[in-house]
């Protein structure tokens, strides 16, 4: 659960920062056609950076290639690393990314595009997951296994291309949609 | 005369036209994409 809320107000905290520091860097100055068609092409240009990745079989190359260290496990109380994980995930831009669909709404929230509060869907589509699937390997068969069993680990991360394939085509729409509002 | 399928779609981009003029459908984006970058962090190593 310490995880979880540290998640929630990384999130909220990263957004919200990122939103007034565009405001103060691009959204006072800017046109809203100017910003709509830099956000437009900033999500296309992301989608592409997807493809490739892809491709290659890897991760998102934008960004620190980092996760929390692990060695934070032999100094800190399980709780206080469970918190301080949780707040490096939830931050965004400090761990490795999955996809550029991250920076995509980043650059969104950073062009006054996307409400302040986009961090509350940030935390909401990990944390929504994340404890539905802790809750289920509480109660689910794993639970009355006499064996540690598999989480499933393995084929979450197995699951990285169809995420990337989904990032993908989430930003060439949103930048779609970008475009269509630039021009109405 | 427009047959029921194309009655339907131009319901929808008529409505997508209103909502982006209010400015919705580009918070919308912004709020889809946030959650959907959540949830793409779920697989990360």
């Amino acid at each position: 659960m310490a995880f979880a809320v540290a998640f929630f107000g990384g999130a909220v905290a990263v957004f919200a920062l990122v939103g007034v520091i565009g405001g103060v860097l691009v959204t006072a100055e800017a046109p809203r056609q100017w910003r709509l068609c830099l956000g437009a092409t900033g999500l296309l240009t992301l989608a592409m950076v997807d493809i490739v990745s892809m491709r290659r079989m890897s991760y998102c190359p934008l960004g620190w290639r980092r996760q929390t260290p692990r060695v934070l496990l032999r100094r800190h109380p399980p709780r206080v690393v469970a918190a301080i994980w949780g707040l490096d995930t939830g931050l965004g831009v400090t761990t490795i990314r999955v996809a550029g669909i991250t920076w995509g709404a980043l650059l969104v929230a950073a062009l006054g595009l996307s409400p302040p509060w986009a961090g509350l869907g940030y935390a909401l589509g990990f944390n929504g997951p994340f404890l539905i699937l802790l809750w289920r390997h509480r109660v689910g068969p794993s639970s009355r296994c006499a064996k540690p069993a598999d989480p499933g680990l393995e084929s979450l991360l197995a699951q990285r291309p169809v995420l990337q394939r989904m990032s993908a085509i989430l930003l060439a729409c949103g930048g779609c949609l970008l475009i269509g509002s630039a021009i109405v | 005369m427009l047959d029921r399928p194309m009655g339907v779609l131009h319901l929808v981009v008529y409505r997508a036209i209103m909502l982006t003029d209010d400015g919705l459908l580009v918070f919308a984006v912004g709020l889809v994409l946030a959650s959907a970058a959540g949830f793409s962090q779920l697989f990360s190593p």
